[in-house]
């Protein structure tokens, strides 16, 4: 109970700040904003069948918004140094990765609910007929997305070169979620809830278990220096 | 036997091949003033750093109130730190700073004592503002504020003069004698001598990574100034 309250604590200080500023939620949005409208214009005059490649440019978009927010992870900690604060309060430190997975979670979902009206009328897709499947995969490729997103954000934390490096090192962790979201999104939009389906979907669950699990186990390593 | 607050027992320092701190013994035991002195680099903040937990000792053990931080993370509760960077978050008003980091504590009575701190400090007036908009007094005023407000028996103190306007250097200076008549363990690294010394029960001079002199004080700043400065020619 007193490490679901640490995360907790770190999540609503953190969540306060983004709603503040609103730096990542607003710079997130735009972004995927302005690359779905680049991919429909590009992707419409090569003459491709938008509703059928929409998934892949959906979560392509989002996994450059995630990578844009995810290097602003620790930036209020970094400033004036408050996670030396942090780390010399008492307790399981991994509380600090939960809480900060938990806001990024949040920040990036919300940004899937923003774009997600303008996707479907970029791409002619009526998403109102699979609003509920559609949410459930926005979440859980929003989880899988942060977790590793996280991790990785700590990971560069003292890089000199982080803003080039992190994407470096995230895109190919990432990789095996954004073929298992495009393809269970695709099967949404078609409606083919196959086996395949159900494969891609326990994949990604696996996906955010593990991955989950192992920053829970190297956060305190990873934060001490 | 009398009981250490703070056990360094061979801790080291390493960045690549060259120490910060070379494998050191220290036991300060509980209720004493430490002031640790030494040129730019010479180690001060490392030792500091190590002490609080922050960073990671290459080799060695660290103990706090006789446990390892290491495996007890809750002994980490009878730290308190002061640097020069004020640890705090700019988007946050004074309050809401000095309430999240102490429900990060678990304290009982957090708004309360949120209020109290503010007040020791001279801050009430600015609580609901954002830090972004603080001097540098007043920001190292909160600091010490979150560096003190979970009441740890244990203060450590990376140049805390550093910024402070007199008025603010006068409310640090009673705070740290109240601290110190209170039985709270101190150990301040600092190049204000003569503000400091007259406090310490204890002097450390760290040179290159490593303690060249440790001795009681009873003496005044100045003698130690002119120690420090005599041993900085030998050095040099």
């Amino acid at each position: 109970m007193i490490f679901l309250r640490r995360v907790l604590i770190i999540f609503f200080k953190d969540l306060r700040m983004e709603w503040r500023t609103k730096q990542r939620v607003i710079t997130m949005a735009f972004f995927s904003l302005l690359t779905l409208l680049v991919f429909n214009f590009s992707l419409k005059i090569g003459g491709a069948v938008l509703h059928e490649i929409g998934a892949g440019v959906l979560w392509s978009t989002l996994l450059f918004a995630n990578l844009l927010g995810i290097g602003r992870i620790f930036d209020a900690e970094k400033e004036n140094r408050a996670i030396d604060a942090l780390l010399i309060t008492p307790g399981d430190r991994s509380a600090i990765y939960f809480g900060k997975l938990l806001a990024h979670f949040v920040s990036l979902f919300l940004v899937c609910l923003l774009v997600l009206p303008f996707f479907c009328i970029f791409f002619s897709i009526p998403f109102e007929m699979y609003l509920l499947p559609l949410f459930g995969i926005l979440a859980l490729g929003s989880l899988c997305f942060t977790c590793v997103g996280t991790l990785y954000a700590l990971v560069s934390y003292n890089l000199r070169l982080r803003e080039l490096m992190l994407p470096v090192l995230l895109l190919p962790m990432l990789m095996p979620a954004l073929i298992s979201t495009v393809e269970v999104t695709n099967r949404i939009f078609s409606s083919s809830y196959d086996d395949i389906f159900w494969t891609h979907l326990k994949m990604l669950l696996v996906f955010a278990i593990i991955f989950v699990t192992v920053s829970h186990m190297l956060f305190e390593y990873l934060i001490e220096e | 036997m009398v009981a250490m607050d703070i056990e360094l027992q061979k801790v080291s320092k390493r960045f690549g091949a060259s120490f910060a701190l070379h494998p050191t013994e220290l036991s300060i035991p509980k209720g004493q003033y430490v002031l640790i002195v030494g040129c730019n680099g010479a180690g001060k903040t490392t030792l500091l750093r190590l002490t609080a937990g922050v960073s990671q000792p290459s080799s060695g053990q660290i103990l706090i109130c006789e446990q390892d931080t290491r495996t007890n993370a809750e002994c980490r509760a009878n730290i308190g730190l002061l640097s020069h960077h004020s640890m705090l978050y700019e988007d946050l008003t004074a309050e809401e700073n000095l309430l999240f980091f102490s429900q990060l504590y678990g304290l009982d009575e957090a708004s309360l004592q949120v209020e109290r701190s503010l007040e020791l400090m001279d801050l009430s007036r600015w609580r609901h503002q954002k830090i972004n908009g603080f001097s540098r007094g007043m920001r190292q005023r909160l600091a010490i504020a979150r560096a003190t407000i979970h009441n740890p028996s244990i203060i450590l103190l990376d140049e805390p003069y550093t910024g402070l306007d007199p008025v603010a250097r006068k409310i640090l200076q009673n705070l740290l004698i109240e601290l110190k008549a209170r039985g709270h363990t101190i150990l301040m690294a600092t190049h204000r001598l003569e503000e400091a010394a007259p406090l310490a029960d204890r002097v450390i001079v760290v040179e290159s990574g490593s303690i060249v002199f440790d001795q009681n004080w009873q003496g005044t700043g100045r003698e130690l100034v002119k120690l420090f400065e005599f041993r900085k020619e030998q050095v040099l």
